[in-house]
């Protein structure tokens, strides 16, 4: 059941199309992230659905209420969407308290043991509240910020690239604890990130954005195995592009015969993750995929190995594979390797932007 | 939920260790210290005057002189000029400035010049347009009319540029969680912008306690006008100087009201990156009634003085222009105004040079007498160098030199304010470098932080210079004999009712204030980013 229905929803700045005909449908209770490269309009969409922004066309409807059609449309103070942005958007002349209690009553009963209580939900410490914003960490702006959307129970939270402005190892606990306790409210939320692991780590259902459109929707599963084409593979994680010649559902490329996930027929191109591919030190057996490591970049827990591809018995490469790794066994330079390949390849659909420098093996 | 740690914000802490850094490092220059102090208590001068004076009146007459229906009468004029003008002045400028940048306005950027080319009309101008335009014009209404039309700009300007400058980020916030337009300008804009409105009033209030001109013009009492008048008939009676003890006494109020309005108020931008530029907020039917805010300001402010101004210069025809007379006086404005910036910006050299190079607690004493020295009026300045000059010495009374003197104490706290900004542009490194290449301390400071910082001390020059030319009340009272600056001449012309004859005057100074204003607009459109 869709909650928040999206219907060719149109913005233009100046020459600019920043929304090119938006559809996206979220169900109830669910957690969706929007992704994309910056500029690819995701930002302009979540302030649509907030009201900061009118839409040029389309329509945007909320459990049944119209929010927005064409450019009539409830003002955001009415809409019951929570938003947390960037950077919190804490008010610098309020305290910590005064900022969760913003959007209460200011004479509501038992008032101040629900800012209590939301303080303790995102996890901070009651001694927070007289502090100024400017007086607590990033992360923490950021939960008070979440407190403060979540006071008025919003229907929707919409989440800007919050956990951006945060160093690394912050964000992933910030994440986390803004997941868990998401799940625990069953809010239904929008999440905009430019960053493929948040949206794969944090959503149930993910939306892909490239230049004002949806490129796809699916779950983070479906679109990390089976994206529709080459940029969404390369966006959501590392990947191996190949042409093959296809046929009865195996592709012959650089790497052998391998099975595919579609029948179809002719040359296409197929996709494999590098975690389908493992190296081994073993001899190989006729038949084999073999390969001879030309470079091992080390750097910690990931290393780097660039691997020759070679065709039976030959010493020449036919092609070369570049593969992020933890190293369990050593590795040397020159060492021939023997490589398989589990699962079957996804075979891309036929690809008019996928640029021709991406085809080759990598 | 796991513990986050909690990374300390090392932006807090930097201004800290720099100061620390600062404070280790040998000072190359230890004579600058005593120099800047001297320079100081020479500031301190009108004040420490009228605390001498008090003293020497005894503590008797001073009762008798200050407790008596005169100063009660101008005490009552002077709060109800401050308690109506400044709280007009913060409603107009606040509808303009949200007027001018966040609606969708017509001609939005004309109407932003518009609001703050009132400055470019000295004030006592402003007030002579207006008494020859309406010469029944008197008054407390007078008084609070010319006044808001001629003090507004000192509000507009840093409010419009807070309201640029604020992160839209928190309005939208604020709508987010479910409160309507209006309540977001009172609980977000409104709280912001208490800086503004707290620094621009306070400047109003100065301004309205240490005018002479403008005031007396439309025979509006002050106690400013009264000291004059005090002063004229006389010279330095006991009279004048309790009145200007009570004048000190309100300006040292004003501070600390404004203080306590300000409090500890902190307003830095918590994000990072820049804000995101404002959308337009749509007046729809609104606009016709909107256009006549800014229409009807414009009109009173600029209208007025130029269609009164032109009116004289076209009655007056060639006649008016004593191209020797006009040209006499112009010489001597220049002349003192020029060599009155060049004295008060080496004046403020030793201070801006402590205060960005060596702060610490000696810093922050001079920098709070200087905040202080700030807001004392060229009349009490004036009357404690006429008083000094005759009482100690005599060959110096009505000399250009304590007229200079004067000046440098006046202006003193403009000076500092673009010295302080333009030393600040020329790192401490940069210096250590030039004594690391053999040059001495004083040849390090001239080869590299004076040239550096060229560029915006000679910009504070031509601002204090500018403030000289329209600079009337002190030069009245100190001048020597025989010297008539346009100022001069024009109060003296307009004083005798030959408004045509004036009008010459009052052209030539309001040109020479409009680079001024040109140059407040474009910096306040920098400092807010855009």
């Amino acid at each position: 059941m869709s909650f928040l229905t999206l219907q060719a929803v149109r913005k233009r700045y100046g020459q600019v199309a920043a929304l090119d005909g938006i559809h996206l449908s979220v169900p109830l209770g669910s957690r969706t992230a929007v992704v994309g490269p910056s500029g690819s309009g995701k930002t302009t969409l979540l302030r649509i659905i907030a009201g900061y922004e009118v839409p040029d066309g389309g329509r945007v409807e909320l459990d049944g209420q119209v929010l927005a059609e064409g450019a009539s449309g409830v003002p955001a103070f009415r809409r019951g969407i929570g938003v947390v942005s960037q950077d919190g958007a804490l008010f610098p002349h309020l305290s910590i308290a005064e900022n969760i209690g913003f959007g209460l009553p200011r004479n509501q009963a038992g008032r101040d043991s629900q800012i209590a209580a939301l303080v303790e939900m995102v996890g901070l410490d009651a001694s927070m509240l007289q502090r100024r914003p400017d007086q607590i960490s990033g992360g923490q702006q950021q939960r008070v910020a979440l407190a403060r959307a979540l006071a008025r129970k919003p229907r929707l939270i919409l989440l800007d690239e919050p956990f951006s402005a945060l160093d690394a190892g912050l964000r992933v606990s910030t994440r986390r604890a803004v997941a868990d306790l998401l799940e625990r409210s069953g809010v239904t939320t929008i999440l905009v990130t430019h960053d493929q692991e948040e949206a794969l780590s944090f959503a149930d259902q993910v939306a892909v954005m490239r230049e004002g459109r949806l490129a796809q929707v699916g779950s983070p599963r479906e679109l990390y195995l089976r994206p529709l084409d080459a940029m969404i593979a390369a966006f959501l994680g590392d990947v191996i592009l190949l042409p093959a010649d296809v046929a009865d559902g195996f592709a012959a490329c650089a790497v052998g015969r391998i099975s595919v996930d579609q029948d179809r027929r002719g040359p296409a191109q197929i996709m494999l993750r590098p975690e389908q591919i493992s190296l081994d030190r073993k001899p190989p057996k006729p038949g084999d995929l073999r390969g001879r490591v030309t470079d091992i970049d080390f750097a910690g827990t990931f290393c780097t190995i660039s691997v020759d591809l070679l065709a039976g018995e030959s010493q020449d490469a036919t092609g070369f594979l570049r593969l992020r790794r933890s190293l369990v066994e050593p590795l040397d330079r020159g060492d021939i390797v023997r490589i398989k390949i589990a699962g079957p390849a996804h075979l891309l659909d036929v690809d008019t932007r996928s640029d021709a420098r991406d085809t080759r093996p990598e | 939920m796991s513990i986050v740690r909690t990374p300390l914000r090392s932006e807090s802490f930097r201004p800290l260790v720099k100061r620390d850094f600062l404070r280790r490092t040998r000072n190359p220059m230890p004579w600058m210290v005593p120099i800047a102090v001297i320079i100081a208590l020479l500031t301190l001068l009108p004040l420490g005057f009228v605390v001498w004076i008090t003293v020497q009146t005894g503590w008797n007459t001073a009762i008798a002189l200050i407790f008596r229906p005169r100063i009660g009468e101008l005490l009552l004029n002077t709060v109800l000029l401050v308690a109506i003008t400044v709280p007009l002045c913060v409603l107009l400028a606040i509808a303009l400035a949200w007027l001018t940048e966040r609606s969708d306005i017509p001609g939005a950027r004309i109407w932003a010049w518009l609001s703050v080319a009132p400055l470019a009309v000295p004030a006592f101008v402003q007030s002579y347009a207006w008494v020859s335009l309406i010469p029944s014009l008197h008054g407390l209404f007078g008084g609070v009319l010319v006044s808001v039309l001629a003090y507004l700009p000192f509000l507009y300007l840093p409010v419009s540029a807070t309201l640029r400058r604020l992160d839209p980020g928190l309005e939208e916030a604020a709508a987010s969680l479910g409160q309507p337009p209006w309540q977001v300008f009172w609980h977000v804009v409104l709280p912001q912008l208490r800086l503004a409105l707290c620094g621009g009033s306070l400047l109003i209030a100065l301004h309205l306690l240490a005018e002479y001109g403008l005031f007396a013009m439309i025979r509006f009492d002050t106690f400013t006008t009264a000291i004059f008048d005090q002063f004229q008939s006389t010279y330095s009676g006991a009279a004048a100087h309790m009145l200007a003890g009570v004048l000190v006494m309100c300006c040292l109020a004003l501070l600390a009201i404004e203080a306590a309005f300000r409090g500890g108020a902190r307003y830095a931008r918590i994000g990072s990156g820049a804000a995101r530029a404002h959308s337009p907020k749509r007046l729809g039917p609104m606009t016709l009634p909107c256009l006549l805010v800014p229409l009807l300001t414009t009109s009173l402010a600029l209208g007025v003085p130029f269609v009164t101004l032109t009116g004289w210069l076209i009655a007056g025809g060639a006649d008016i222009w004593q191209v020797t007379e006009i040209g006499r006086a112009l010489g001597q404005t220049l002349l003192l105004a020029v060599a009155g910036a060049i004295l008060t910006t080496f004046a403020a050299i030793p201070m801006a040079w402590l205060s960005i190079r060596r702060p610490g607690r000696l810093q922050r004493v001079l920098e709070a007498s200087n905040y202080i020295v700030g807001a004392l009026p060229g009349v009490v300045i004036a009357l404690a160098l006429a008083t000094v000059t005759v009482r100690v010495a005599l060959t110096l009374y009505q000399t250009a030199a304590t007229l200079l003197v004067a000046y440098a104490l006046m202006f003193v706290p403009r000076a500092l304010v673009s010295l302080r900004a333009s030393i600040a542009q020329a790192p401490l490194e940069l210096e250590q470098a030039a004594a690391s290449l053999g040059r001495s301390p004083i040849q390090a400071l001239w080869a590299v932080t004076i040239r550096l910082a060229a560029p915006g001390a000679t910009a504070g020059t031509a601002l204090v210079a500018l403030g000289i030319v329209n600079e009337l009340t002190a030069t009245q009272m100190l001048a020597p004999t025989g010297t008539r600056t346009l100022a001069m001449a024009f109060w003296s012309l307009s004083g005798e009712i030959d408004y045509a004859g004036a009008a010459p005057y009052a052209v030539i100074m309001v040109l020479f204030s409009l680079p001024l204003t040109w140059l407040l607009y474009t910096q306040s459109k920098r400092w807010a980013g855009r």
